[in-house]
């Protein structure tokens, strides 16, 4: 079959590529005046909320004084990150922070996809908005509920998955107690409270797809499954890309909330993470610098692999973030 | 040429010259069994999502003893309204929802505002400085200057105790534009730009008679996202209001489950009573919280719709 | 094409939209209290959706007693939340004059109150207290541990905590066993850790619930309640009260020792791993949390329960069921050891912290009013006032033939349980009074003959005389100096992260108890985590506050 790969966004990106130097930046202003205006209002807010913020991310590097504020108190140089560092705790739970959240972000990443793709195949509208509604409703249970409810489920004895098991005369497994189910337990029940929430982007970018494509490939007369690959797929590809790109970029950013409900004694070697780790810590002894200095900590990995992952998305699909 | 009309476009579609009904599909049995695997994923994917929900719904009518004994599953046992009642009677909630309600619609109309106002520019491939900026601004998801200088700022800005402090200090999501301009990129044809530029067009006309249109989806998935966010919003509002007039709905409802939770009470036997009283609100509150969000969903999801958009550009 | 008047009313609705947007920053300005207002006490406080502290009849009182208005700053009930809100406010230098807060929603803690005193932020109330509050002296003469708890090692008191003796939160780790399971197998109270291991392996195998399923959960808790402190106390002192206090540092004529690398510490493992391996303890006891606990308590089809370490039996079975299973639950006195070893682990009632505080935004005048509506909250009728409102309408004098929780007490007044159904008076502070919560005021109230708060009581004179005075290490009184506050956080997590994880995996059988080896390198880790230099610095601190 002769079917072209269609690309929609490969026109935009032959237009212009070629804006350098000085005269093409005058040329730009002049031409683009009312854009450059357009995002000035917006800039100023970045400079506002988050650089004047970012300033004073000192503290990192400070022993913060609320009499002194920021200035004012004492240069400690790089002793709250060399805390942090000869902490015996660090590579585990770094590492813990890692692995689960890279977890949580490949698991999480091709679900919204096949759930948004299936729901713009079906014909019956009543049955594709109820999909919609339902499998969108479960984000905005809050955490400590749906911990709970996990914990009920996996519960020995009293849960659901223990009346499977006596049912097929099984022992009762202790899956909250073995570590190593710690992080399925966690991705999976993130999953199922985020996959409708996250397939709705999907579905609007399946919207904004240029319907002429969709004719084209009828006329080719490609059966289903071949327009969902030759046109959905692509046409959702430069979100879907930059969905794994952000989500990569945010590994080290994990919240402590879910971690921290469903950690128990025995599966801390797995469930311990940063933000539980310095949840705890600041219970007993709340240090903002050395909060500071783990979020800078934080930060640096995410820039790296945030960097790493768009230049070889850029290599593979020929879309970033830039 | 430059749709004219942003306001029905989908009246254009079927003109004369559209494409007749070529081929047919090949082979239809192939589409046949596709389309039972789809509805077989998507049905396992309601259940399992349905039932837990179903739970949650029927243990918020139901009588604690009876969810606290397992004796609840998709069907209310002893039903009560009283977890409905306790809540709905608190005399905050209704400003609660009046302050959520006014938070989440101009909280989403600024944001969206502002992130079009960034997205728009920094999606045409012309623009000199696009990447820096883009960097600029990607770089801010990355370092995070923290709570407390935010705190600082809003301070500063003199936004403490004020309905601002919930609306501005979030109000630009670096993922939400992130996502507006791969949008804007792939699903604009840069022919329609070239169209309008060659007809005089300028910038911001170009933005409103040709981008919005075609950028329905997006504005309404932002729209929804940034929404959510503000009807969400519990931190925030806890570290920068004080004046309880101005409390948004969440807060309300963390206080009324807090006060049944938590000891306080030397009478232990009055504190099971409230702890009883705390596992039905539990679920009555999930309720109460989601239920907007899902009536005001399907109006967004309209956009969605495949077909809403139709080519602008002809034949 | 779109019409040019079209197009630029669009443009003039987004400008006006963004001059809006930018106005609104600008002139939003206006709101924010200044808290040097000569005429207003801005007091920063919890309030619950059912107090309006505002209009509360106390709040009234106190403020004509103190010459002052008002101005209240609240925060919720939320204890995380609100703890984290409260420290960023503080750090963003965005405080109040004083502080009013409650102990079990935030409280500052004594680290806060060395950084924050010795930053200049908080005021030491010493000479207030000298000059000013006769009631508050009187309360300190009465009980000096109320002194000891509030006065940092320098002598300072730099806030005050709320002195609550609550006699039966002293002893967190009780056991609570099934007494008709008992009588229906003929058994009796087991009084050793042998017989209880005998009645545990009778209420697994003998169907006591008589349903004919072999489902009977002998022993569970939850990883709030903690199962081990209660059968480590057969085998040495174990201090751990509850998830809170996790901590088993005790005292060793006079030095500072950790239980949890004791060789007695591992016979009650070993102890534990033999009922574990006898399938006699619930899995779930180290992964459930309360909900999942109190399901299995309350569990429909029959009762699975013979027997659950918790501070009072209503933590795992509610109270006053159809069928009266809770009533069966009994607390059974500390066991008798192998070795004849008996104990129960006493924690502090009270915590350790404060939650009345002065900040240098304060005034002269400002301080000494405020400390003389604290004053006013000490004694007895002003306490009652203060705490549940007005005589005869929220609270009444007892009557002939009340008695007092404590019998041995006068009874001083009877509080009427509080009706979810009748929106609140409205005239107390209720938690925000409750400073001089002694003996002699809390256990002097009126408690029905059958309640469940004098059976609470009853239970907790089995564990009294059974705690080692000698060994207790009075952690409320020890307060780690600043420069090692940080650096004590860190040992504290992770010295209690791996004996809670070792000491689960001990009972379970993923490390194994009976192995030399395996104990060893439990000890060595221990040491490697800074165990050492983390008693250093406790002793330091406990010789510090003698």
């Amino acid at each position: 079959m002769a079917l072209t790969p269609l690309r929609p966004g490969k026109v935009a990106d032959a237009a212009g590529t070629s804006v350098r130097g000085p005269s093409a930046a005058r040329r730009s202003l002049r031409r683009h005046w009312q854009l450059y205006l357009m995002l000035a209002v917006p800039l100023l807010w970045f400079v506002v909320f988050k650089y004047i913020p970012m300033v004073n991310a000192v503290i990192a590097f400070k022993q913060y004084n609320v009499v002194d504020g920021i200035w004012g108190s004492d240069w400690v140089g790089l002793a709250n990150f060399q805390r942090f560092f000869d902490n015996p705790v660090f590579e585990r739970i770094v590492s813990n922070t890692f692995l689960l959240s890279v977890y949580a972000v490949l698991a999480g990443f091709p679900i919204p996809i096949v759930l948004a793709l299936a729901i713009n195949e079906v014909r019956l509208r009543f049955f594709a908005k109820t999909v919609q509604l339902v499998t969108y409703a479960p984000f905005f249970i809050s955490t400590v509920i749906i911990v709970s409810m996990t914990i009920l489920i996996l519960s020995p004895r009293i849960g659901l998955v223990s009346d499977v098991f006596g049912f097929f005369g099984a022992d009762d497994p202790n899956i909250l107690g073995d570590p190593n189910a710690f992080r399925h337990i966690y991705v999976w029940t993130d999953v199922w409270q985020t996959a409708g929430y996250s397939a709705v982007i999907y579905l609007a970018a399946l919207a904004g797809i240029d319907p002429t494509l969709y004719e084209a490939a009828r006329v080719d007369g490609a059966n289903r499954l071949q327009k969902i690959v030759n046109v959905d797929l692509p046409g959702i590809a430069p979100t879907a890309v930059i969905i794994l790109i952000l989500g990569v970029g945010n590994v080290m950013s994990l919240g402590f909330e879910k971690a921290f409900l469903l950690q128990n004694p025995l599966n801390l070697s797995q469930s311990e993470v940063i933000a539980t780790y310095t949840y705890k810590v600041g219970l007993i002894n709340a240090d903002f610098s050395l909060a500071s200095a783990i979020g800078l900590f934080n930060s640096v990995i995410n820039l790296v692999l945030l960097l790493t992952v768009n230049r070889v998305a850029k290599r593979v699909t020929g879309s970033g973030l830039w | 040429m430059v749709n004219g009309t942003t306001t029905e476009p989908r009246r254009r579609t079927r003109g004369p010259q559209q494409v007749p009904r070529a081929r047919q599909v090949k082979d239809p049995g192939v589409d046949k069994v596709f389309m039972v695997g789809v509805y077989v994923l998507l049905v396992t994917a309601l259940v399992i999502v349905l039932v837990p929900l179903v739970y949650i719904v029927a243990s918020s009518f139901s009588s604690p003893a009876a969810v606290s004994a397992g004796r609840v599953f998709l069907w209310p046992v002893e039903p009560t309204l009283r977890g409905y009642e306790v809540a709905l009677s608190n005399s905050a909630i209704l400003k609660g929802f009046a302050n959520s309600v006014f938070y989440t619609v101009a909280g989403a109309a600024i944001s969206v505002t502002l992130t079009i106002m960034i997205a728009y520019p920094l999606s045409r491939p012309g623009l000199w400085g696009r990447t820096v900026i883009t960097k600029f601004v990607v770089f801010t998801m990355l370092f995070a200057g923290g709570i407390i200088p935010t705190y600082l700022v809003v301070q500063a800005l003199g936004l403490l105790d004020t309905r601002g402090a919930l609306l501005l200090p979030q109000a630009i999501g670096v993922w939400q534009v992130i996502i507006a301009i791969a949008f804007l990129r792939s699903s604009i044809p840069e022919e329609l730009h070239e169209a309008a530029a060659i007809d005089g067009a300028s910038d911001l006309r170009i933005l409103f008679t040709v981008v919005l249109p075609l950028a329905k989806p997006l504005i309404a998935v932002i729209a929804l996202m940034y929404g959510i966010a503000q009807w969400n919003s519990y931190f925030d509002a806890l570290l920068y209001l004080r004046d309880p007039d101005l409390a948004p709905l969440q807060i309300v409802l963390r206080n009324i489950l807090v006060l049944n939770t938590s000891g306080g009470s030397t009478d232990a036997a009055a504190m099971m009573e409230r702890q009883q009283l705390a596992n039905l609100l539990k679920y009555s509150l999930i309720v109460i919280a989601t239920v907007p969000l899902l009536l005001v969903y399907p109006f967004v999801a309209r956009y969605f719709t495949k077909g809403i958009l139709v080519g602008a550009v002809k034949g | 094409m779109s019409s040019p008047s079209r197009f630029r009313s669009r443009a003039r609705t987004l400008a006006v939209g963004l001059a809006a947007v930018t106005l609104f920053a600008t002139t939003a300005c206006s709101g924010g209290d200044d808290p040097g207002d000569a005429d207003n006490l801005s007091i920063f406080a919890a309030q619950g959706p059912d107090v309006d502290l505002k209009t509360n009849s106390f709040s009234k009182e106190m403020e004509e007693l103190s010459g002052y208005t008002f101005d209240w700053q609240t925060t919720t009930y939320d204890g995380t939340t609100a703890a984290e809100a409260r420290r960023i406010q503080l750090a963003g230098g965005d405080y109040p004059e004083v502080f009013l807060m409650i102990p079990w929603v935030d409280q500052f803690s004594q680290q806060d109150l060395l950084r924050y005193g010795q930053q200049g932020v908080l005021q030491p109330l010493n000479d207030l207290i000298d000059q000013h509050a006769p009631n508050i002296k009187q309360a300190f003469a009465d009980s000096p541990e109320f002194k000891a708890l509030a006065t940092a090692p320098d002598g300072k008191i730099y806030g005050m905590p709320q002195w609550n003796d609550c006699f039966h939160c002293s002893y967190q780790s009780k056991l609570w066993i099934n007494t008709e399971w008992l009588q229906k197998l003929n058994l009796q109270m087991p009084t050793t850790t042998d017989e209880f291991f005998d009645v545990m392996m009778a209420f697994k195998t003998k169907d006591p619930n008589g349903n004919g399923k072999a489902d009977e959960i002998p022993l569970t808790s939850s990883v709030d309640d903690l199962l081990l402190p209660y059968f480590a106390n057969a085998f040495l002192y174990d201090p751990q009260g509850s998830a809170t206090y996790p901590s088993t540092l005790t005292l060793e004529g006079g030095k500072v020792t950790l239980q949890a690398q004791q060789d007695a510490y591992r016979d009650a493992l070993a102890f534990m791993n033999t009922m574990y391996a006898a399938g006699l303890i619930d899995p779930g006891a180290f992964t459930q949390n309360r909900d999942a606990l109190i399901a299995k308590g309350d569990n429909a089809e029959a009762p699975l329960i013979g027997a659950a370490t918790a501070l009072h039996s209503g933590i795992f079975v509610t109270t006053y069921q159809d069928d009266g299973r809770d009533e069966a639950y009994q607390a059974l006195a500390p066991l008798k050891g192998p070795k004849g070893v008996q104990y129960a682990s006493y924690n502090l009632p009270s915590m350790p912290g404060a939650t009345f505080a002065l900040t240098n935004k304060a005034s002269e005048e400002e301080q000494v009013a405020a400390i003389k509506v604290l004053d006013h909250m000490f004694p007895q009728d002003q306490h009652l006032r203060a705490e549940f409102g007005i005589e005869g309408k929220d609270w009444f004098k007892p009557e002939p033939g009340e008695t007092a929780l404590d019998e041995t007490l006068t009874p001083i007044a009877r509080i009427p349980e509080t009706d979810p159904n009748v929106k609140p008076a409205n005239d107390g502070w209720g938690a925000l009074a409750q400073y001089n919560e002694n003996a002699e005021f809390r256990n002097a109230q009126v408690q029905p003959a059958d309640g469940y708060e004098r059976m609470l009581f009853a239970a907790s004179k089995l564990y009294e005389p059974y705690v080692p005075q000698d060994q207790v290490f009075p952690y409320w009184s020890v307060w780690v100096p600043q420069e090692e506050s940080a650096e004590v956080a860190e040992l504290t997590t992770n010295i209690e992260n791996l004996v809670a994880q070792a000491s689960a995996e001990f009972i379970t059988g993923s490390r194994d108890v009976d192995d030399d080896g395996a104990w060893a390198s439990y000890v060595e880790e221990l040491q490697s985590t800074g165990l050492p230099r983390y008693l250093e610095i406790q002793q330091k601190a406990y010789d510090a506050s003698k």
